[in-house]
């Protein structure tokens, strides 16, 4: 056997991983499904926003309390790169609580699928020399975008 | 309707922002680093949006209930999909846990439709899907990347 087979993943880690994969999306889409619940009972969508914020703070910092007790002082760089990144979370996750007092949850999640778009555009933006546009990439970038168009000339 | 869909598309752009400036970060600090600066930050703005938008009155008034769905989320965005994802990406590599998770939205849809009892359009659902696909050309692009 070579070596290049032998290190190659086996199947069931493989497998193992496309099923963490799966958990990872439903986690996620159903976080949003119960902040459209509570958003459609009347709660502004900033407010769910901050305690689901402040609640999945809480419980990462005791899942991680031990690893946070030796940890080294990050660098100042690091931090402000770190810092500017939370702003522009709480910008996303405010403005799509908001979204949801106004159109349906199944309207709403599959724009947000366009993300990766997004952050490809930013990408070459701002990490310019890391990637370069190539013919794919633009496939998938005019897919996005037509189906963004899709749901919002159905809603 | 329109409002909202521009709200949508905002929130779109700001995530995007976020993971490219987290990856910014990432040339300085750990991912656990960088999870343990921008979530507190998270928390920070949004409590200070809630208190220019809605006023110090909004924090309060809520009932157990909203707690518990408000933990609950918590536990589901910022620790069980995280640690999934981070442990799906060294498992099964970037190819196939990120057009995985791109389908998210997906199973979204599909939480909206047999639990809140939504029905999106067809044009929604096949808007969806081709978002999807989308998604999964361009993070399947190996050659996009620079050496």
């Amino acid at each position: 056997m070579s070596r290049l087979a032998a290190r190659a993943p086996r199947p069931s880690t493989v497998t193992a991983g496309i099923l963490l994969a799966g958990l990872a999306a439903c986690s996620f889409a159903s976080a949003g499904y119960v902040a459209s619940q509570l958003v459609g009972d009347g709660t502004s969508g900033v407010v769910v926003a901050f305690y689901e914020a402040l609640f999945g703070l809480t419980l990462l910092f005791a899942v991680n309390m031990r690893a946070l007790s030796r940890g080294a002082q990050p660098p100042r760089s690091g931090v402000l790169w770190g810092l500017a990144a939370g702003v522009a979370y709480a910008f996303a996750i405010g403005a799509f609580y908001t979204s949801l007092e106004r159109i349906p949850f199944s309207v709403a999640v599959p724009i947000t699928g366009s993300v990766p778009l997004a952050s490809y555009a930013f990408v070459l933006l701002l990490l310019r020399g890391t990637e370069r546009i190539t013919r794919r990439a633009l496939l998938g970038a005019a897919l996005v975008v037509a189906g963004v168009a899709m749901v919002g000339v159905s809603a | 309707m329109a409002f909202g869909i521009g709200l949508v598309l905002f929130s779109t752009l700001c995530f995007g922002l976020g993971d490219v400036i987290a990856r910014r970060a990432m040339f300085h600090l750990s991912p656990a680093g960088i999870l343990f600066i921008t979530v507190p930050m998270t928390v920070v703005s949004l409590g200070a949006a809630v208190l220019m938008a809605e006023g110090p009155g909004a924090f309060s008034g809520h009932g157990l209930a909203f707690f518990g769905l408000a933990a609950l989320m918590g536990f589901l965005a910022y620790v069980s999909g995280n640690v999934a994802y981070f442990h799906g990406l060294k498992r099964a590599g970037v190819t196939l846990a990120a057009p995985i998770l791109g389908a998210g939205p997906l199973f979204g849809v599909l939480l909206a439709v047999t639990l809140g009892g939504e029905r999106p359009g067809l044009l929604t659902v096949g808007g969806a899907f081709v978002i999807v696909a989308g998604v999964a050309v361009l993070v399947g692009d190996r050659e996009r990347i620079t050496e």
